[in-house]
Formats: structure tokens, C-alpha cells, sequence
């Protein structure tokens, strides 16, 4: 197919979707308590923008994001130097930070909150611990392949 | 090789093992000691030999293999519905090119998508049950093999499904012999990553509403400020990807497949 019908094909599916739901859900077809029709999103999405509260939500969640992100790519780049570097001790650490990388981190979140609270430092942990152990061992790999 | 060159190559591995074990070791003592060496109250770390403790309580009253078999069968679900449909999805993107056109966009944003924030909406669509659990595994696993069973078919060299309808092979001799080997790799790296997903997917579900399963063992430890109970889901959770990683390895030896290093694209 052709470019423009392929956008014109993509386009209809999602405008398709959209209506269909609406739709559903204004007739019954699908319950509107467990898929809230698409116009209820958006009138809610206008309501919290007018009562400040939606900015406030999503800020909260880019600031720990970007706090856990930038604290884990920093850390996780100079542990990963240092163990590109020093071929002993990351052989001996190897198989431990394997093992952590594998943990489910989601997982860690109840404990997490137990540590660190219920405020933003426990969520910014817990993307730390994401974020740090896949630099860690990417880092390693790449100054492992140079 | 000569004699020196061994010896000093033994030296070495022998520095490895004997450092890892002093770590772990190590760290076990310094854990079980924390209270006394660092001041740490064990409300909040635990020791291992609490934790031990409590693994023999939970075993003695038959809970312990209650809370592993529930999640590994909603793991074990999520893993079997998403591989077969993901496979599903993939072999028709791959081979058909109208679909691959016009669904590819839809795949790579469903990828990007953090699924795990669908997690509560799961709640009100399947319940409280084991359907839940399973819907929360194969919703991440189905993307993932999708998208590797899919960059598989990319990757399939032109050039000898060519040579061989020139030849005269028929589409199912094209799709066996050649689709299929060149897509196997990939669908093993899929597979692997697949497997801690769905995992995840489970245990996320049973921190959302259960009655079982490790993910329950850990929401309720944390309910009743009992970290020895937290700690003991977490150190089971390590023990089963352990396990994993290793048959994964040892499959991955056997068949001889390279450890694909594509898994980091994917997204929970």
C-alpha cells in the first residue's frame, strides 16, 4: 500500500476506536462504569486543569522521574567506569548485581515506602534502583566490548 | 599452554571465587548483625535468620509452597496466553504486509506504554482472582513477543527466501526451514525477557487484591509492619528468578544461542 492510505487506514482505526467506545458507552453496549467513554476523559481532563490539580499530579510524577533518572544514570555511570576498569572486582561483583538486576523492582516498592516514607524520596529510590543497576551493567558491557 | 600461565590463570579464579563468597558471606553476617554493628533496629531490615525463622513458621503451617504455586501459575498463565497470542501477532505483522504497514505505529506505542499503570483498571475488569493476575502477566508479555517475534521476520535475509521459492519451495517448506531458524533467536530473547515480565505482572497484580501469592506475602508483611515476612517474599522472588536465569542459560548453552542484548528495548 501506499503511503497515504496507510495513514488514512491508521487514522481510521484510531478515529474508529474512539468512536465506537463513546458510542458503546452511551448505549449501553459497554458499561460506562469500567470504561468511562472517551468524552468523560476529556471533560474531566478540563476540570482538573481548571482546578490546578492535573498540573500538580503531573509534575509530581515528571519531578520524580527526572530526580530518580538523573541520580541513577550519574551513579550507575561511575560505578560502571570503575568496574570496567577493575576486572577482579567486577568479576567478583558480577554475579551479585545480576542477581539484584533481576529482582522484580516493583516488587521493592512496599519495602521502599517502610524505608524512605511515603513522600517523593521513596519513589525516587525506586526509579534509583531501576534506573542505577541497567546503567551499571550497560556500562560495563560497553567498556567490557571497546 | 604452559605451566606458569596455568598457575596464574587458577590463582585468578580462584581470587574470584574466594572473593565472591567472602562478599556474600559478608554480607549475610553484616545483615544478621545490623542491629548491633550499625545501630539499625531490626523493624526495618530484618536478619536473616528471622527471615529463616519465619520461612520455617509460614512452611510448618502449609503456606509457604501456597504463596510460591499461586504465583507461579499466574506467572506460568500469563506467560503461556501472552506467548501464544504475542507469537500469533508477530508471525501475522511479519509476514503480511498490510498489517506490518498499518499496525507497526500501534505495536511501538503499545511498547512504550507503561502497562503497569493499567494494573488497577485490571481490577475492575477481571476482579480480584487469579484472571487479574494473569491479565496483568500477559499484558506485558504479549507486547514483548510481539515485538521480538516481529523484529525476527526483519531480520530474515531476503536473499534465501528467494533462493529457495526459485527453487520450488513451497510457503510452508519457506516458513520451517528458513523463517522459523532465522526468527529462533530472537524469539528466545523475547522468551527470557518474558519470563521476569510476566513475573512482574503477577506480583503486581497480587499487590493490587489477593488472598495468595508472593506478592500478597509482601503487601501483607508491609501491612502489619512485619519485615521478616517482606524480606521472605523478596528473598523467594530472588530465588525463583535465580532459577530462571539459570535453566535460561543452560537452555541458551545447549541450543546455542547467542545471549541477545535486544532485551533492553522492551518496557513494563
Amino acid at each position: 500500500m501506499k503511503r497515504p492510505w496507510i495513514v488514512t487506514v491508521q487514522l481510521f482505526i484510531v478515529v474508529a476506536f474512539f468512536a465506537s467506545w463513546e458510542f458503546g458507552a452511551r448505549n449501553g453496549v459497554i458499561n460506562p462504569e469500567w470504561f468511562s467513554p472517551p468524552a468523560a476523559v476529556v471533560a474531566r481532563l478540563f476540570n482538573e486543569l481548571a482546578a490546578g490539580t492535573l498540573m500538580a499530579h503531573v509534575s509530581t510524577t515528571t519531578l520524580e522521574t527526572l530526580a530518580g533518572f538523573i541520580a541513577g544514570v550519574v551513579g550507575g555511570v561511575a560505578l560502571g567506569i570503575v568496574l570496567g576498569l577493575m576486572d577482579r572486582l567486577r568479576e567478583i561483583l558480577m554475579p551479585y548485581l545480576m542477581a539484584i538486576y533481576g529482582i522484580p523492582r516493583p516488587a521493592l516498592a512496599p519495602i521502599f515506602v517502610l524505608w524512605f516514607g511515603i513522600g517523593i524520596f521513596s519513589k525516587v529510590m525506586l526509579i534509583f534502583s531501576l534506573v542505577y543497576f541497567l546503567i551499571v551493567i550497560y556500562v560495563i558491557a560497553a567498556s567490557a566490548g571497546s | 599452554m604452559s605451566a606458569p600461565a596455568d598457575d596464574e590463570a587458577a590463582a585468578r579464579r580462584w581470587t574470584i571465587i574466594g572473593g565472591r563468597v567472602a562478599l556474600g558471606v559478608g554480607m549475610i553476617v553484616l545483615w544478621e548483625h545490623s542491629a548491633e554493628l550499625f545501630g539499625i533496629n531490626p523493624f526495618w531490615l530484618s536478619r536473616p535468620s528471622l527471615v529463616l525463622e519465619t520461612a520455617i513458621e509460614f512452611h510448618a503451617q502449609g503456606d509457604l509452597w501456597r504463596h510460591i504455586n499461586a504465583t507461579v501459575l499466574e506467572t506460568a498463565l500469563g506467560l503461556l496466553s501472552g506467548c501464544v497470542i504475542g507469537i500469533t501477532l508477530g508471525i501475522a505483522l511479519g509476514s503480511v504486509r498490510v498489517l506490518r504497514d498499518v499496525f507497526e505505529p500501534f505495536l511501538l506505542v503499545a511498547n512504550a506504554f507503561p502497562k503497569i499503570a493499567m494494573a488497577p483498571l485490571f481490577l475492575i475488569w477481571f476482579g480480584i482472582g487469579l484472571a487479574m493476575k494473569v491479565a496483568v502477566a500477559f499484558s506485558l508479555v504479549f507486547i514483548v513477543m510481539a515485538l521480538s517475534t516481529y523484529s525476527g521476520f526483519r531480520m530474515v535475509r531476503p536473499e534465501l527466501v528467494n533462493n529457495a521459492r526459485l527453487m520450488g519451495a513451497s510457503g510452508t517448506q519457506i516458513f520451517t526451514k528458513i523463517v522459523l531458524p532465522s526468527i529462533m533467536p530472537w524469539l528466545f530473547a523475547g522468551f527470557q525477557v518474558s519470563i521476569t515480565f510476566a513475573l512482574i505482572g503477577a506480583v503486581l497484580g497480587e499487590f493490587i487484591a489477593a488472598q495468595e501469592g508472593l506478592g500478597f506475602m509482601i503487601d501483607d508483611g508491609m501491612a502489619s509492619f512485619e519485615s521478616s515476612i517482606v524480606f521472605l517474599g523478596l528473598v523467594l522472588l530472588l530465588i525463583i528468578v535465580w532459577l530462571i536465569n539459570m535453566t535460561m542459560e543452560w537452555l541458551a548453552r545447549r541450543l546455542g544461542m547467542e545471549q541477545s542484548s535486544a532485551t533492553a528495548a522492551y518496557n513494563t
